[in-house]
Parts: structure tokens; sequence; C-alpha cells
């Protein structure tokens, strides 16, 4: 037990004395929750926190434009624009020569061809940025009342023709949810319609869990690999046994992993309830903490599940160099996991039958159940099974891995073989 | 000059030509192609094709004219119903993905009722916007009618018409400078393993001790430097022509997306000349660490570190986008390491004025030169201290002491 805790003390020495790590684990979320504070304080103090617009329309200033009308369909400017903010130029060199002189900030050119193609230009000078949206909207009302003659209230039902859209929501009024929008969008997920961030958290929370489960479990392949090459191991292997080197490897690494993942969390957990006037969230959101509790539950059952098949490879390669091929054998079904995790609650799709055969899958549970409970609530019996489920599957891959731990196996320098890797997992010889 | 070639040669081919370089070679236009491939499924899975029903109480649709509907999407069937009780059964059933109520009064209320089980996709909504727009229009010549409900086109343009970004957002050329930024970026994570074993390997099994008897750490490195920036070279070959045979398929497959190549020459040139020197710049820095730490893992993660100063434009884009002439931008714009990624954000959608990109692209050659001395000096002073680790505060002091 002795030495175990001492592998497991020099692993974490080794870990968190490594720049990348440190960078990784602490720097970028650190970063990302001072960026986020950094923006919050400019916004306060430039009185812009408020997400609501502040000032009324009528105090809105509408800009000088001008138009080339190449199309002869503007006949009249609408009465409900402003005067003498619309001029009219007969040729774009006279336009272009106005908008260099700063007579107007931009101008309009409606092809000969409009009718046809639908197609106008924007044209802004050359210090204005090209994605910015500008007041197009003027050019589109000017044409559509001179499209339908000058008649404004026609003009005006075309462009706004339902003024109120009455929804009926059969699934809701069916399972008796009583949910409102706003219920919907005071937690994550694709419930919520009227919020982009707040429906694709979900998959913010399966990329996440992807990444760390990647960077974790490549540390101890990392680990295991860099002593086989610089052949410590062989030494270490005089004064301890391959099993209690596995475990304090794995308990090791479990424990920096699972720093990094209340760090990482812990950020999240940060932004989405600190910064919701910056990122725009509506008021009466919340991350709820039973997340990010079962979360860290996932993590350690699946850590265990990914770091000891990869250090199953670590114990079988002789070169690092030459573990690509498998390593991506090994991570495929936590890739699998994680396209699912991703791309389910964007299609509004996280409850579907693929994804909820997923969660239970042991390989592939650690991300597609975080995802799952980060978009809706998922009953405790779900969680459960799934959790032991995959804490069943850590035990057996661990026992599994474990018989690659052995002196042959881990100073033989054959080279790897997806076959032999099999066989030893499943035999145990 | 000779003998550079020959360390170049050496390298190139050492690296090259094996299994591996192979994994390295695809797995950027692999990734790629994923990511593409995962949106447009993704796209596909948004949409839905399903009909709509109507209940048209209020005459609009007593002679529907179908929605004009792009090339690029399939029309969605808008299917009436006499009453309530029918569209109901057959939204049950399944046959409809929702249905809309007009009623009697729409023309006084504008209200309308939809009712479904799962909210409509977006191709849905849009053609059902309009298809009602299209029929209240049923009095008005039908070119006028056709033009007033497929809507206007604004396509934002600069004053000297070389560059144009179009309604639906900015275009595979419009993106041009961005995704030679990020294949740069790539080239820098895919040659970090190359350029920090570049000495490793031959300190380890002690060839270095030979091959210095005959060429100077100058030519060494300099021919290091030199293979590696082919790989580099063929690594971004290959990328462009899967990319333009990607394309190329695209354009056949009718993506519209891909439909607009035209871009600004001018512009790719000067992220070109931007994206020379910087990466010579990284290359010999990564040399001067690897002939500094202790193990090339050690090393390598160094290389996320120049990535991510790459990517300090992007992180801090919000503080600059909107005002893409501010001293902010035209520093970060000429800057070592940032100039790249920050000229390339304004270039998409801004004209950067030809002085910052000539002042970039000095700053970052005289940056690359300097790093290249200092690599070459770095492994002058590894070799004379074999087996100690050599920091940079001992580089320049020894250096000068040496000197």
């Amino acid at each position: 037990m002795k030495k175990t805790l001492l592998i497991i003390r020099q692993e974490l020495i080794n870990t968190f004395s490594r720049p990348s790590y440190l960078v990784v684990a602490i720097g970028i979320p650190v970063l990302a929750v001072l960026v986020l504070g950094a923006i919050n304080i400019i916004q306060s103090r430039s009185g812009d926190s408020d997400t609501s617009p502040t000032s009324p329309p009528e105090e809105w200033q509408m800009e000088v434009e001008g138009y080339v009308d190449q199309s002869g369909l503007i006949r009249i400017i609408p009465e409900d624009l402003p005067e003498g903010h619309l001029i009219a130029y007969e040729n774009e060199d006279q336009a272009g020569q106005a908008l260099s002189s700063g007579e107007i900030s931009a101008y309009y050119i409606i092809p000969a061809d409009y009718l046809d193609q639908g197609e106008v230009f924007y044209v802004f000078p050359d210090s204005r940025i090209l994605i910015d949206d500008g007041q197009e909207w003027v050019i589109r009302w000017t044409l559509l009342v001179n499209l339908l003659g000058g008649d404004l209230e026609e003009a005006d039902r075309i462009w706004n023709p339902v003024g109120e859209l009455k929804e009926q929501d059969l699934s809701a009024s069916s399972e008796g949810d009583n949910t409102t929008p706003s219920d919907a969008c005071s937690r994550p997920g694709s419930a919520c319609q009227s919020n982009d961030l707040i429906r694709y958290i979900p998959s913010i929370m399966a990329a996440l869990f992807f990444i760390t489960f990647m960077n974790s479990s490549t540390m101890l392949f990392n680990s295991i690999g860099i002593e086989k090459e610089n052949r410590t191991l062989e030494v270490l292997l005089l004064s301890i046994s391959p099993r209690q080197l596995l475990a304090g490897k794995i308990i090791g690494l479990a424990i920096a992993g699972l720093f990094q993942t209340i760090v990482w969390l812990g950020a999240v957990y940060t932004i989405f309830n600190l910064g919701g006037a910056t990122l725009s969230l509506p008021e009466g959101f919340s991350f709820p903490v039973e997340i990010i509790i079962w979360s860290l539950l996932f993590f350690l059952s699946g850590f265990g599940v990914y770091a000891s098949l990869m250090a199953g490879v670590g114990a079988l390669v002789p070169k690092m160099k030459e573990a690509g091929a498998a390593n991506l054998i090994v991570i495929s079904p936590l890739l699998l996991g994680y396209i699912v995790g991703i791309m389910a609650p964007l299609a509004e799709s996280a409850e579907a039958a693929l994804p909820f055969i997923l969660s239970f899958f042991p390989l592939t549970a650690p991300i597609v159940m975080v995802m799952r409970l980060t978009n809706s609530l998922v009953p405790l019996w779900q969680l459960i099974l799934s959790m032991v489920l995959v804490l069943a599957t850590n035990i057996l891959i661990i026992r599994a891995t474990a018989s690659m731990f052995k002196a042959q196996h881990l100073l033989s320098g054959q080279p790897f073989s997806l076959k032999r890797y099999l066989v030893i997992l499943f035999s145990g010889n | 000059m000779n003998r550079v070639w020959r360390v170049a040669l050496y390298e190139y081919r050492r690296n090259v030509f094996k299994k591996s370089f192979l994994w390295t070679l695809l797995s950027i236009p692999l990734m790629v192609a994923f990511g593409v491939g995962s949106g447009f499924v993704l796209e596909s899975l948004l949409d839905n094709d399903l009909p709509v029903g109507y209940i048209d109480q209020a005459g609009i649709f007593e002679n529907a004219i179908p929605a004009p509907v792009s090339e690029r999407e399939e029309p969605v069937e808008f299917i009436p119903f006499q009453s309530e009780e029918e569209a109901l059964a057959s939204l049950e059933a399944k046959e409809i993905q929702a249905y809309y109520n007009l009623p009697a009064d729409y023309y006084e209320t504008r209200t309308i009722e939809i009712v479904y089980s799962k909210k409509p996709a977006e191709n849905a909504n849009r053609q059902w916007w309009d298809f009602l727009q299209i029929n209240l229009l049923s009095d008005q010549p039908p070119e006028i009618a056709y033009r007033t409900a497929a809507g206007t086109d604004v396509t934002v343009r600069s004053m000297d018409g070389k560059r144009s970004v179009a309604d639906s957002g900015p275009l595979f050329g419009n993106l041009m400078p961005l995704f030679i930024t990020m294949a740069f970026l790539a080239l820098i994570l895919m040659s970090s393993g190359y350029l920090m074993g570049a000495v490793a390997e031959e300190k380890e099994n002690r060839t270095m001790e030979i091959v210095v008897t005959s060429v100077s750490p100058l030519q060494l490195i300099g021919g290091k430097l030199l293979g590696i920036l082919a790989i580099g070279l063929t690594l971004l070959v290959t990328w462009t022509l899967i990319v333009i045979l990607g394309v190329y398929a695209g354009r056949m497959m009718g993506i519209g997306w891909f439909q607009n190549l035209a871009m600004d020459w001018g512009v790719i040139l000067a992220t070109a000349a931007i994206a020379a020197p910087a990466y010579i710049l990284v290359g010999a820095l990564m040399i001067a660490i690897g002939t500094m730490v202790t193990t090339t893992q050690e090393g390598q993660s160094f290389s996320s570190i120049f990535v991510i100063f790459h990517m300090i434009p992007l992180y801090i884009s919000f503080a600059f986008l909107n005002s893409p002439g501010s001293s902010l931008a035209v520093i970060l714009s000429v800057m070592p390491f940032t100039s790249l990624m920050a000229v390339a954000m304004r270039n998409t959608f801004y004209s950067v004025p030809t002085w910052q990109v000539a002042v970039s692209v000095c700053v970052q050659t005289i940056s690359a030169l300097g790093a290249v001395w200092l690599a070459s000096r770095a492994f002058r002073l590894g070799m004379l201290r074999y087996g100690q680790r050599l920091s940079w505060r001992g580089l320049f002091q020894t250096g000068q002491a040496g000197e």
C-alpha cells in the first residue's frame, strides 16, 4: 500500500509540475472567467449591461444614405421615413463621391434586373466592416412600398402578416406539462427556444467531457509510455509489482483529472450563473448544481474505463510513436459518444432512441448521460442504472488491464497488435 | 550551402518516406470532412419536409399560389383542411408536422393559431411565411407578387467592389484568409513533433557528435528547418489539393456555399506573405526549445502555447471587430504571433491598409531571422552542456560571455 501511495504522490508531482497541464487545467478556465468578468465590469461602467433596449425608438437616429436606382422602381420615398435621409443619385460615381466626402454613410445600388434576381448591393466605405447589417431594412421597406404602388397599409400587412401567433403544443398538454417558455429557459436544454446558448449547453458539456476524458486518459498512456521508453520501468519493476504500479498511476491521475474537471465545471457553473447579462441569458436562468455533482460522478467512473484501456495500450506499445492507430481504436466508442452528445441536442433529439441507448452503454454513457442530464431532467433510476453499469464495466476493465501489467508484456518490446491486445484484455493471458 | 541542402534532404526523407506520415497527411482533411459532413447532416436533421396543414376561414387561399422556394431546398406541401377535427386527426396520424388556423377576422386582427406536437422545422416556417405573403398579394401582377414574397437579397460590398458579403452570410471565398490561418495553425501543431525532435534523435543516439565535426550549428539548424519547412509545404500542398477536390465535388452537388468562389487575391497574398515568416519564427523557436528541454513530450506542450498566442486575436475579437481600424487592431496586426490571425480576421470583412501588411511582414521576417539565430545558439550551447538543461536566461547570459 505504501508503494502505491508513493506512485500516486509521484504521479501528482509530475502532473502538477507540467506547464501544459496547468495551462489546460487552470489557465484556460480561469482566463475564460476573467475575460467574462472583465467584460462584465466594462459593461457595468458603460451602463449597457441591461440586455433590454434602454432607449426608446424615437431617440434612434437614422443615418443619411443614398441610392442608385437602375431599375426605375423607386418612385416615392415612404412617408414614414424621415425626410432627406434617403438621397437619390444618378449614377454610382456620384454616390461614390458623396460617400467619400462623408455626405452619406452608405449607398444602395438597385440593379436593372432587380425584379428578376432580387439582389441589391449595399456599398460601405473602406472604414466600415462588411458584416455590419447597417440599416438595410430601409431599402427593403422602400422597395416593398414601391412594388405595391405606394400603399403603406398593404405594405405593412405584407411586411408583418402575423401580428400575433397563438401556439398550441399538443405534446405539452397531453403530458400535463405546464411549463411556459420562460420556465423552459430557466435551466440548460433544447426546450428553451428563445436562447440559442441555453439550447447548446448540453452539446458544450458533451464536448467538455470528451476533452477531459481524452486529456486524462492520454496522461496515463504518456506516463507509462515515457517510463517504458526511458527504461525507468525496468528499475521500478524491481521494487514494485505491476498491479501496484497500475493502481498508483490510475489513482494519481484520476485525482489530477478530477481536479481538472472540477476547475472546468466550476468555470462553467460560474460563467453561466454569474455571467447571465454578458451572455444575454434570460432572467431566472440558473445552472443546476445537481448537473455538476452527477457529472463529477460520471467522470470518476468513466475515467477508470478509458484510463485502463489506454494504460493497456501503453503497456503493450514498445514506442509511443507507434501508438497512433491503437489509441484511435480504444477511443472510438468515446468518439461515438462525443458525436451523438454534440449532435443530438443540436438536432433537438436528445431524448431519441440512440442517445437514450448510448446513455446506458458503459463506453459512451459518461458523455451521453452527462449531455442528457444537462438537457433535461433524467429520472433518478436511469442515472443510477447507468452509473452502476459504468462502475461494473470499470471494475472488469481494470481487472483485465491489470493482466497486461506483467513484466513479460511491459518489457517484451514486441510490436503492438490489436489481436494481441484484445486477447489479453478478454482472456487475461 | 551544399551541406545545408544535404541536411534538409535527409530531414525530409527521414520523416516523409514512412507509413505514419500518411496519417499526418490525411488527418486534417479527414477532420475537416467530418466537421463539414456533420454540419450537413445536422442541417438536414433540422429540416422537415413533412406537409403542413391549414384551415383557411379568411379566404386567403381560395386559389392558392405556391410559395417561392429556392433551388437549394425541397418544397414543403401545404394541405388545406375544412375543419379543425380533420387537421387534428391528420396531425395525430403524423401526416402533417403542424397546422395553421386562419380565423375569419384575420384581416382585422392578423392573428393566427398554430397547432403542433413538435415545433415545425425552420424550412417549414420559412416556406409558410412566403406562402402566406404571396397569397395575400394575389391581386398583384405575378412578377410583383413573386418578388415581394421572395424578398430582397442585400449584398454588402466594399467601394472598390473587390469584397462582398452575401445576404446569406460569408461564402467560401470570403473566409479564405481565415482558412489559410487555420491551416497554418494546424501546420504548427502537426510539425511540432518534427521540430521538437529535430535534434533530439541525433542527440539521443550520439550521431550528433559525429555530425557536428563536419557541419556548423547554423548549417545544421538551417538545414533541419528547411527540411521541416518542406514537410510543411508537402502537407499544405496536399491539403490544398484535397480542398480543391472537395470544393469541386461541392459545386457538382449544387451546394450553394461553394457556388461563388470569388475572392480577393490581394488578401490571399497578404495572408500568405505573413504566414510564411510567421511559420519560420515558430519553427525556429520550437527547435530552440527542443534543444533546451529534456523530453520531446515536454517540448510539444509549447506548441499548444504558440497556437494559443496565435489565437489571441480570436479570443478578444469582440474588442476590435466592431472598430477594425482601432489602435488595438493595428497593434495586434503587426505584433509577432498575433499578426496572422488579426490581419486575416480584419481582412475578411474590412480592407487592411497595405502599409500595415508591409510592416507586419517586416516584423515577422526580422523576428524569424532572430529566432533562427537563437535556435543555432541554443543548439551550440546545448552541445557544450551535454546532459544539462539550458535555461532561457542561461542562453542569453552564456551567449554573451561566450562571445
